[in-house]
């Protein structure tokens, strides 16, 4: 239960994370879903 | 539930559902939110336990891959925090094992290697005194030094892998590995004084061949 609260209040730190990784990340992140939700939709048409 | 200054509702399951229903229909607004809601929470999070930037961004990357691998898998049965705080905490302590697992087998190396270089005979009890002070200082160098630096300076000079495969390995630039590997030398020949013998008077020459071996081994 520590945890899980340190975890809720872990935005109220001063530390940011590193705003280019979050960018990168984010973009990777982003081609992961689309790709996922292209091949589920290329199964669905080849079914 | 309990909420947070500055922090959304911690518990609301027909948002969290309509998020998650979004996301799985690859709505950008949606992945946007439910990311930017929880990046700075999970890194920071990560960063109080593993206590190491480029771990931390590691676990982050980690977390949300497999959020976003398993977002099918949401049922709502928990709120989305909730789900992806046990995400988050599950990479956490899987990267906290490996950390381990790795000391343990690098100690394990390090006693190793300095079982077989007990050829390094002193002569003398001053000679035997130097060379445990120097021991002493290299096991401090390398307490000093982060687990994937460790784990490179292993996996070179004790494994033998060229750079490309560990910088598959460790998931870091063959740049990053040279530059750690380096560092590592430098400090380990600071250390032990290896660059000046005449600082280490006793220091064995047997040993001298192999710790400038294992300091400087040449790099593919």
């Amino acid at each position: 239960m520590d945890e899980f609260r340190e975890f809720l209040e872990a935005d109220l730190s001063g530390a940011r994370i590193d705003p280019k990784f979050k960018e990168e990340l984010r973009r990777t992140l982003w081609d992961f879903v689309q790709g996922r939700t292209d091949r589920e939709a290329a199964d669905v048409d080849g079914s | 539930m309990p909420q947070t200054k500055n922090s959304a509702r911690v518990a609301d399951a027909p948002a969290d559902a309509a998020l998650v229903a979004a996301i799985r229909n690859a709505e950008e607004r949606a992945f946007g939110a439910l990311y930017e809601r929880y990046s700075q929470r999970v890194y920071l999070f990560s960063l109080l336990r593993l206590r190491d930037h480029a771990d931390a961004e590691e676990a982050v990357q980690e977390t949300f891959i497999s959020v976003f691998r398993s977002i099918d898998a949401y049922r709502g049965e928990s709120s989305l925090i909730s789900w992806i705080y046990g995400i988050a905490r599950n990479t956490v302590n899987n990267q906290l094992r490996r950390a381990e697992a790795r000391r343990q087998q690098l100690a394990r190396a390090r006693n190793e290697w300095l079982r077989s270089n007990s050829s390094m005979s002193p002569h003398t009890p001053e000679d035997e005194l130097n060379l445990q002070r120097s021991l002493e200082r290299a096991r401090d160098c390398l307490a000093s030094v982060s687990d994937w630096q460790l784990e490179v300076f292993a996996l070179r000079h004790l494994e033998n892998l060229p750079i490309g495969e560990i910088a598959r390995r460790v998931s870091r630039s063959s740049g990053s590995v040279r530059s750690s590997l380096y560092r590592v030398k430098c400090l380990l020949i600071d250390a032990v004084g290896a660059g000046d013998p005449s600082r280490e008077p006793g220091l064995v020459p047997d040993g001298w061949p192999a710790l400038r071996a294992a300091a400087g081994g040449g790099e593919s």
